[in-house]
């Protein structure tokens, strides 16, 4: 359980040490593909409460959710049309859904075991 | 066992990734500028200075302006000086030269010494007068070294000027009032040789004073001193 947690401070770590600056155009795909890694995050969190959870596809979900946006929102650049939001859309309603589901399970849960110890 | 391994380390992995786009992101965001707001007033305000600006950056053009106009006068009015400094040099040149024939500087240079004295030996039966200087001799000495282009001409020592006159009283002579006994002493500043030569002519000055019964004495000097006139008005 503690490499997880490392590895999470080495990311942060080496995110807030990279001094390089990306050129403004790009910030759109950062911001794709954090959306990306915190949706894919959330639904393993979802996948792991329903009991459903699989680390194939928990691995290919996180990286191919993050190259389909940053094809989306490449392709959206070339056309002229903003094409990033509709994965920005996608991946928010998709953040909110597995959010409520999580809510909704762990509440669940907690009433469960409190109407047994009732 | 090996798969809670693997499952822990796919998890460490993506949220190694996550976690990097996350502060990444965030400082990007912090460090790229920020767009300003600007409400109506501040708007009012900024082009209220935007306009000083403009307005000082005119001014200063045209001071700059000014500036230059009144460094090329500057310029001018040195030029000017210097001219005026070259005149006023010219004019002292010419002046110290003026004053140099005049005699009011002293002067110095080559030329030739002439002594004349009355003869030594007066035979009794003669008339004295044929045998002693006359102030004819001056004048044909001077006019001679004059004319043989003699800068300055002094007669024992007193500078001979263009109105000087020479006067014969009784056995001294008279230069501008001064009297001078013999033996006279007249120098000549001037090209040495020429004068030399122009007094040495056969049947030349100093041939004739000879024949008067004078004795003349005629040595080149290559440095002789005159001193200045005693009084400018003299």
């Amino acid at each position: 359980m503690w490499l997880p947690l490392l590895f999470l401070i080495i990311g942060v770590t080496l995110g807030i040490l990279t001094d390089i600056r990306i050129p403004d155009a790009y910030s759109d795909y950062l911001s794709i593909a954090v959306l990306a890694a915190f949706d894919t995050l959330l639904g393993g969190i979802r996948a792991q409460l329903e009991k459903n959870f699989d680390d194939t596809v928990f691995l290919t979900g996180f990286f191919f959710n993050i190259t389909l946006a940053a094809v989306l929102a490449f392709i959206g650049v070339q056309l002229g049309v903003d094409l990033y939001l509709a994965a920005v859309f996608a991946f928010g309603v998709r953040l909110f859904r597995n959010l409520a589901m999580i809510r909704r399970m762990v509440i669940d849960q907690k009433l469960l075991t409190k109407f047994r110890k009732k | 066992m090996k798969r809670r391994k693997g499952k822990s380390i796919i998890l460490s992995l993506v949220l190694l990734v996550s976690g990097f786009l996350v502060s990444y992101s965030y400082q990007l965001t912090k460090s790229s500028p920020e767009m300003i707001q600007l409400n109506d007033s501040q708007w009012e305000k900024e082009y209220f200075y935007q306009q000083q600006l403009l307005d000082m950056e005119k001014k200063n053009k045209q001071l700059r302006e000014e500036l230059k106009e009144k460094r090329k006068n500057i310029q001018d009015i040195e030029n000017e000086m210097a001219d005026r400094e070259q005149v006023v040099a010219d004019f002292v040149e010419r002046k110290k030269k003026l004053q140099m024939l005049n005699g009011e500087v002293p002067i110095q240079g080559e030329g030739v010494e002439i002594v004349l004295r009355d003869a030594e030996y007066i035979p009794d039966e003669e008339q004295v007068n044929q045998y002693i200087v006359h102030e004819s001799h001056i004048h044909s000495v001077v006019n001679e070294l004059l004319s043989a282009g003699a800068k300055a001409v002094a007669i024992n020592g007193q500078r001979y000027m263009k109105d000087s006159y020479i006067a014969c009283t009784g056995p001294v002579i008279t230069v501008d009032g001064v009297q001078h006994p013999a033996p006279f002493v007249i120098t000549a500043i001037g090209d040495a040789e020429v004068l030399y030569s122009s007094l040495n002519l056969t049947q030349g000055v100093v041939d004739q004073l000879r024949s008067d019964n004078v004795d003349v004495e005629l040595s080149k000097e290559n440095q002789l001193e005159m001193k200045a006139r005693l009084s400018a008005e003299g």
